[in-house]
């Protein structure tokens, strides 16, 4: 069995996290063309600061554990701007083949936990675009808002 | 026609031609994405890169004696694809592929139509048998449409004639067999409902993944005569018939590439160029621009010879392997075969019918996502392809979320459908609930 494919991202991709819509609330979505990986994130905001995140995803396991763990992080971190930083630095260590837990993290930024189920994706450089997709979702809803 | 080549023969015709393979003869490789890029045996690595290293030099332009010697290879080459496809020398138009062939045609025929008239296409087409038709579709407004496919994926004849029912279609743009379900599409049945209701409709032929697997029938695919019922114009991709990428033919009879109006233009296209006119040479050079791939074109030629020579119980061997995939498949929990009709009936005698099955075959797991599977396949060293196909318009209707494909060669062995096999089933347990 590859490791890509461990217990807890299984679990994770099929816990449901997060799943579905907020109504009336912003949206973005990405849509992957190489592999048909669909994921729509909607947020609610109060005060500039992200309150709430869901995502509809139609994709696969490393792609549904994303979209778990990015709209959880949105939540945790509230501030768009640090979701902002991280979901680029992310982009950058999966590109750099660094694992999540050798992030260097702007200041202020701790690394969100749970991050590191990503690692053995590393290698795998076609699947990064699956784990990224949630995160590129968001990352265009937040940019969409001004704030 | 009933198979009768014992398998102890298939076999040791299978493993002769596997060989012939480099990438393949250290083992444990089970490539299965032939459908993809098929793999490319010796002799054509060996012609190609004899030309890059020994007589690479442009053609028609030099007066050196390299020069002649290059352009005497590349006109062998289109010469030995022009009897294959039983076509003059000048009928054969080598393009980067079938895609950029299609493209030509699209932007071509559609500066010649109106919204008066209509092109008909087929639900199972790969997308790049419909996006140029779009395209050109959008800038000169005419309509498209689509003519739909029966059960086992095949296009539905009866229902091309009736695109055509008020008689404005103009042109027809199908495939020869099918990404997805393998299915073959009989040209001549095609080319017949097409002009049912407009005998000067034009027959566009897709042949990309028809041509590699039955190079020899590809001399029965364009009409000896504009009107018969064949292919006006046929396409197919090198990379696909075991040549390098970059190299493709767009073949058709001298009067209907004469009658496409020029799209693309530049050096070797033209016979002279002033500041307020040009003057077009004649096919081929009017539709290839610039510098031809030289070493490309030499590596199709090589390959398409080596392809035919492939022993029909090779071939016959990957028609039985697609059978065992397919009953393997059936098996499995979880596991739904597309376009699976039931029984087995590949039909060896597909060079002369002209229908049947490729040896592809495609299928979906319950609760696993196809880009999973194929992953967990490559950790057993089996290539196969997730995902839409390039023929979205096709998986919306028979599996949204994509499919797992594998398609085979006539270089594949039993191990390659068991290994297969093994990694699916480890999946369905993996991941399958």
């Amino acid at each position: 069995m590859t490791g890509l494919y461990h217990g807890d991202i299984i679990s994770l991709a099929r816990a449901n996290i997060n799943a579905g819509v907020l109504p009336n609330a912003p949206m973005a979505k990405q849509t992957n063309p190489w592999c048909g990986d669909e994921c729509t994130i909607s947020a609610a905001f109060d005060n500039g600061r992200i309150v709430k995140s869901l995502h509809q995803t139609r994709g696969c396991i490393l792609c549904l554990a994303a979209a778990a763990k990015a709209t959880t992080i949105a939540t945790q971190l509230g501030d768009p701007s640090q979701f902002l930083a991280l979901a680029n630095t992310l982009a950058k260590t999966l590109q750099d083949n660094t694992p999540p837990e050798s992030l260097e993290l702007p200041k202020g930024l701790t690394l969100p936990e749970g991050l590191e189920l990503f690692t053995p994706a590393i290698p795998a450089k076609n699947r990064h675009n699956c784990i990224l997709l949630p995160f590129q979702a968001l990352t265009e809803l937040i940019q969409t808002q001004n704030i | 026609m009933h198979n009768t080549i014992n398998n102890a023969d298939k076999t040791a015709a299978a493993e002769a031609v596997r060989k012939d393979i480099p990438l393949l003869r250290g083992g444990g490789v089970h490539y299965l994405d032939n459908a993809a890029t098929a793999l490319m045996p010796q002799v054509v690595t060996d012609a190609t890169a004899g030309y890059d290293n020994n007589n690479r030099a442009n053609i028609g332009r030099g007066l050196h004696k390299f020069a002649e010697v290059a352009d005497a290879r590349y006109g062998e080459s289109r010469r030995a694809l022009a009897r294959l496809l039983n076509a003059a020398d000048d009928e054969v138009i080598f393009t980067s592929g079938a895609s950029a062939g299609l493209n030509l045609l699209a932007a071509a025929l559609g500066q010649t139509l109106s919204p008066a008239d209509a092109v008909v296409l087929s639900i199972a087409e790969h997308h790049s048998n419909i996006v140029p038709w779009q395209i050109a579709a959008k800038r000169y407004g005419f309509s498209l449409r689509f003519a739909a496919i029966d059960k086992s994926g095949a296009i539905d004849i009866g229902d091309l004639s009736r695109q055509n029912a008020d008689g404005r279609a103009r042109v027809f743009s199908l495939t020869n067999a099918s990404n997805v379900s393998g299915a073959i599409n009989n040209i001549g049945k095609m080319a017949k409902a097409a002009r049912a209701h407009n005998d000067n409709a034009i027959i566009i032929i897709d042949g990309a993944q028809y041509a590699p697997h039955y190079p020899a029938g590809l001399a029965a695919t364009l009409a000896a005569t504009l009107g018969e019922d064949a292919a006006d114009f046929y396409v197919f991709s090198g990379h696909k018939c075991y040549a390098p990428n970059g190299i493709g033919i767009l073949c058709g009879r001298r009067a209907a590439l004469e009658s496409l109006p020029p799209v693309i233009g530049g050096g070797g296209a033209v016979n002279s160029v002033r500041e307020d006119d040009y003057d077009m040479a004649a096919i081929p050079r009017r539709l290839e621009v610039g510098t031809p791939p030289i070493t490309q074109a030499i590596g199709l030629a090589a390959a398409m010879q080596w392809a035919v020579n492939i022993p029909a119980a090779a071939r016959q061997n990957a028609n039985d392997l697609a059978t065992m995939a397919r009953q393997g498949l059936r098996e499995i929990k979880g596991v739904r075969v597309l376009f699976d009709i039931g029984g087995d009936d590949n039909n060896n005698d597909n060079d002369k019918k002209g229908e049947g099955f490729l040896p592809i075959i495609s299928f979906t797991m319950d609760n696993v996502h196809p880009h999973d599977c194929c992953q967990l396949l490559s950790a057993h060293n089996v290539a196969a392809r997730g995902g839409n196909m390039c023929a979205e318009p096709l998986m919306r209707r028979v599996s949204p979320n994509g499919c797992v494909r594998v398609s085979i060669a006539p270089y594949n062995n039993a191990a390659d459908i068991t290994a297969m096999l093994d990694g699916v089933r480890e999946t369905a347990k993996l991941l399958g609930r």
